[in-house]
């Protein structure tokens, strides 16, 4: 039951990530009927941004301390990185998808994958094609104390680290006493004589603290989203471009802007599953885009696309259920063995198929009459 | 010399290739951007045929008689190969039953991907690691000329094929559906059919590719077949011009020789990249931009002429009248 | 199989004389379509005798598109009989009812536009052509004879149509009154006894809908068609149509001569009445 719940619990916290990138593909579909292929670089280049905001930075370098220190700048660090993807979706859409917007979906459909494509190997130039780790241990958030709250032979709990000056991130992490071992007096009478007078401890980052960040990232993007969509103008116009671009136009909305908002509100929230993805793996690369973003492609398709609440539900369901295939993916039928936890990514693809051959408008999409 | 033989080979494979696309994506105007699955399930039949039919039989010492078995063998590679190809294509074109435009494409996207996950953990096919395939046909020097007429003759059939078929009333039809799904429907075009038909034909002629691309090799590997190959299949197809034949030929050659060129010129570029410690100046061959490059000239390309170079022109008409009266044909 | 079968009949049916002139080639009954919770078409009757020339007219939204989109297969009817040339068609895919001899134009012009003038009337050839792809590929003879005998074909419609001059023009590049006479070429190319023409003067002036009048009575002559055109010009409707149904809100609500329809206080009431809807604007245009 606990290795269940567990597995659970990484599928929703997956899950929340390609909901959030989900949302993106949805609401671009929904207005201009682009699968915006580009979205998972987007996503990509917001993690990025995450990232050397965060090296800039650091929790270890905010005036708070411990997890205040950590969420201060992870706020930071998100803004930015939200910033980056709705800056750079504007910019793509105004560049290279207004102008083919008449030519076709499949026209549309290629210069979508020319962006992707150009995002990526320009990316791997840019920041060089290997994986980095997005948040690295010297850069944790640090609780600090006095050097002379510790007596010999006290065990600590946690590594105990020397702290030279404060705030100070650039450093590198000099030990003092480690975990689990008694302090010798001589080690404290040492660090004395060196002068240092203060100490920290890291606050590390588990897996438990990471899927609560990432299922409330999740809810407060709900709500956004439904006050957005419901009760504002914004929300409004883009119902009624989604319905009928050129009726929209006639009463008055401009629908550029509509479209311009769109991509950012879209990219944005992608570009917070982008920070949330590079947290979960703590790593990050060129190429991260491009499978959660197929992946939460097929969790807007099977929520139905141009649906936000469909994109948000397709988003856990593909997560728990590719967690679940791999976790309970090895038995045995009669005498032959079966092993699918090698086939994670073929079930996305399998789900894909499966629901476009069933239900081709998706569990919550509806349907859309044929006209002459 | 050898190198140049090489290319020849490789660019007669990539035209199978292209010439199938072009007629799925290019007339039918159905957009795949999973080509490269079909590809993958040609190379790997024909590398298990192989395998099963002619393990080492071009030893040293070898006889007239496995000779000849080695080329049977490859006959029957070829077979299978385009067999099961077209069968991948009638799966892939079932969908199309209800699947239109972008949604067709995701879908052949997901079927490669799906291709491409079995692939790389069947342990009969090698797996990740790769699969090694037999000499065939004749070793030694020979070799890469014999390939070489091999696959200019497989590509030379296959651009026949595909221009005899659309020169007929199933091209016509093909390219109607194209043009408009349902006038096309009401005007008699069995659409569903057609969308199979197309399918399957694009995915034999790739399944003789990846036969012959086998055999040449001599080892295939997974990542050879990715998405990226697809996408690159694809670009050659759409920057010739979506109608044109000739369009597709000429942009195969020249997106296949151009990076070649590059690697060969060794020009490099100044170029800036991001570290943990800022900018920092570099610089980088300019084979290795090619990606880059390639991806802009897709998006300008879409910008600027989105049928592509050559439209729907084909060379034929250097020699063809536009205005012939119909009673001269017959 | 259906191929051929389809081809030997709509051989024999283009011999002008071999239809009676009292055979029934369309009947419909009590054809009903809804959309959701609308309804489009409810308890449609309809029969069209061998060479008869009917009009289909009704305010916008009516429901005429809807009833040539049932009839051609294109859309399912919810309920209802469709009888052409003595089979059920009713249910059956668009491709098929065609080759029973049935078919048809658009309110707004579906030329396949990047093809030739020549090649989209080749088109229509296309279910009439009986050779398969292995003969295709492989050129034999009956590829070449049969391309012959339909690129021969396409010219003397192309003649008849006074189009030849534009043959290997992409269809696109025609001016309007040309892009709905090739529509209606390539229709009839498809062999139809029964040809659906929706609303084929939209849009053209006074002297080109009366030079397509004469062809349209020239293609009834000399093919034996049989015609059911939508129009919302009433005296275009009015000089070339033997009966006149009247459709409005999905319904039948008269139907006879053209001078009776003229007087009938129903047919004047959908037109000018409560419903604010007049011929040619306004109101819900579900027609499109």
């Amino acid at each position: 039951m606990d290795f269940f719940l567990e597995q659970l619990g990484n599928g929703l916290s997956k899950g929340s990530i390609f909901a959030l990138i989900a949302v993106g593909y949805t609401m671009v579909y929904g207005v201009i009927r682009l699968i915006n292929f580009a979205h998972g670089e987007f996503v990509m280049v917001a993690a990025f941004a995450g990232y050397f905001c965060l090296g800039a930075l650091p929790p270890s370098a905010m005036p708070m301390q411990g997890y205040w220190a950590l969420g201060a700048s992870m706020a930071l660090a998100t803004a930015c990185a939200v910033l980056t993807a709705g800056v750079l979706a504007v910019a793509v859409e105004r560049a290279a998808y207004r102008p083919i917007r008449k030519a076709g979906r499949i026209a549309a459909l290629l210069t979508a994958i020319g962006v992707s494509l150009f995002l990526q190997n320009f990316g791997i130039q840019v920041v060089g094609a290997s994986d980095r780790a997005f948040m690295q241990e010297r850069q944790l958030p640090r609780r600090v104390s006095a050097l002379s709250l510790y007596k010999p032979g006290d065990i600590p709990p946690a590594d105990i680290y020397v702290l030279h000056e404060w705030p100070d991130a650039a450093t590198d992490l000099e030990i003092a006493f480690r975990a689990g071992e008694a302090i010798k007096p001589e080690d404290l009478a040492d660090l004395q004589s060196q002068g240092v007078h203060m100490v920290f401890s890291l606050c590390p980052m588990t897996d438990g603290l990471k899927r609560w960040i990432i299922i409330s990232a999740l809810a407060a993007c709900c709500l956004f989203l439904h006050c957005l969509v419901r009760y504002t103008a914004f929300g409004r116009s883009m119902r009624a471009v989604s319905y009928d671009i050129e009726g929209a136009q006639f009463m008055g909305v401009n629908v550029n802007r509509v479209i311009s908002l769109t991509f950012f509100i879209g990219a944005a929230i992608g570009g917070l599953g982008g920070v949330l993805l590079a947290l979960f793996y703590n790593t990050l690369d060129p190429l991260m885009g491009l499978i959660p973003g197929l992946k939460a492609f097929i969790a807007a398709v099977l929520g139905g696309i141009g649906s936000v609440p469909g994109a948000l539900l397709g988003g856990l369901l593909l997560g728990v259920v590719e967690d679940l295939v791999v976790a309970y993916g090895h038995f045995e039928l009669g005498s032959t063995k079966f092993n699918l936890t090698t086939y994670r990514d073929a079930v996305a693809y399998t789900v894909l198929i499966t629901i476009l051959l069933l239900r081709p408008q998706g569990i919550l999409g509806r349907e859309r009459a044929q006209k002459l | 010399m050898d190198f140049a033989v090489h290319h020849v080979t490789y660019v007669c494979i990539l035209l199978m290739l292209t010439g199938g696309l072009s007629l799925i994506h290019g007339r039918t105007g159905l957009l795949s951007i999973g080509h490269a699955g079909f590809w993958a399930v040609g190379a790997y039949t024909a590398g298990f045929v192989i395998n099963r039919l002619a393990p080492d039989l071009l030893a040293a010492d070898a006889t007239a008689g496995s000779r000849l078995l080695s080329v049977a063998a490859f006959a029957a590679a070829v077979v299978c190969a385009m067999l099961a190809a077209s069968l991948c294509g009638l799966l892939v074109g079932v969908p199309c039953l209800r699947l239109r435009g972008d949604y067709l494409a995701i879908a052949t996207l997901g079927f490669s991907e799906i291709i491409r996950v079995v692939i790389v953990n069947a342990e009969s096919l090698g797996g990740a690691a790769g699969m090694r395939v037999p000499a065939v046909v004749c070793v030694g020097d020979t070799r890469r000329f014999v390939f070489a007429g091999i696959a200019a003759a497989g590509a030379a059939f296959s651009l026949l094929m595909v221009r005899n078929l659309l020169s007929s009333t199933h091209g016509r039809a093909l390219i109607s559906i194209r043009e408009d799904e349902v006038a096309s429907q009401l005007l008699g075009v069995n659409v569903t059919r057609y969308k199979v038909v197309s399918f399957v034909f694009g995915a034999a002629l790739a399944g003789l590719a990846g036969a012959v691309y086998a055999a040449y090799m001599g080892y295939l590997a997974p990542r050879e077949f990715g998405f990226m190959k697809s996408v690159e299949l694809l670009l050659m197809v759409v920057l010739g011009g979506i109608g044109s034949l000739t369009g597709t030929v000429l942009a195969t050659v020249a997106l296949y020789i151009i990076p070649e060129a590059l690697r060969f010129a060794e020009w490099s570029v100044p170029v800036w990249s991001l570290t943990d410690a800022g900018w920092r100046r570099g610089s980088v061959e300019l084979a290795e931009l090619w990606m880059v490059v390639y991806a802009i000239i897709l998006i300008v390309m879409m910008l600027l002429r989105p049928q592509g170079l050559l439209g729907s022109w084909e060379i034929s008409r250097l020699w063809k009248k536009p205005n012939q009266r119909p009673d001269a044909t017959g | 199989m259906g191929d051929k079968q389809a081809v030997e009949e709509a051989e024999s049916t283009s011999g002008r004389d071999r239809l009676k002139r009292d055979f029934e080639i369309l009947s419909v009954e009590k054809l009903a379509k809804s959309f959701g919770g609308l309804r489009a078409v409810s308890d449609f009757d309809l029969e069209l005798k061998a060479g008869e020339l009917v009009g289909l007219i009704g305010p916008n939204g009516a429901g005429k598109t809807t009833v040539f989109n049932l009839l051609t297969g294109f859309y399912k009817p919810t309920s209802g009989v469709i009888r052409f040339a003595g089979y059920d068609v009713h249910g059956m895919p668009p491709h098929r009812i065609t080759e029973y001899g049935m078919a048809r134009t658009f309110q707004n012009i579906r030329l396949f536009g990047d093809m030739t003038v020549e090649d989209n009337v080749k088109v229509g050839f296309h279910h009439r052509t009986c050779y398969g792809i292995a003969d295709a590929l492989l050129r034999r003879r009956a590829f070449r004879d049969s391309e012959a005998e339909v690129a021969q074909k396409t010219g003397e419609l192309l003649d008849l149509f006074s189009l030849a001059d534009k043959r290997g023009e992409p269809a696109r590049s025609l001016p309007y009154g040309e892009q709905r006479r090739l529509e209606i070429a390539r229709a009839m190319a498809a062999g139809p006894r029964l040809l659906l023409l929706d609303e084929p003067v939209a849009g053209m002036n006074r002297s080109e809908s009366r030079d397509l009048m004469a062809l349209l009575r020239r293609l009834r002559v000399e093919f034996d068609l049989t015609m059911l055109l939508i129009e919302h010009d009433i005296k275009f409707v009015m000089d070339i149509c033997e009966r006149i149904v009247v459709l409005d809100g999905g319904e039948i609500i008269a139907s006879g001569s053209p001078a009776e329809i003229c007087s009938n206080p129903a047919v004047i009431e959908a037109y000018l009445g409560s419903g604010g809807s007049t011929p040619g604007g306004g109101g819900m245009n579900a027609s499109r």
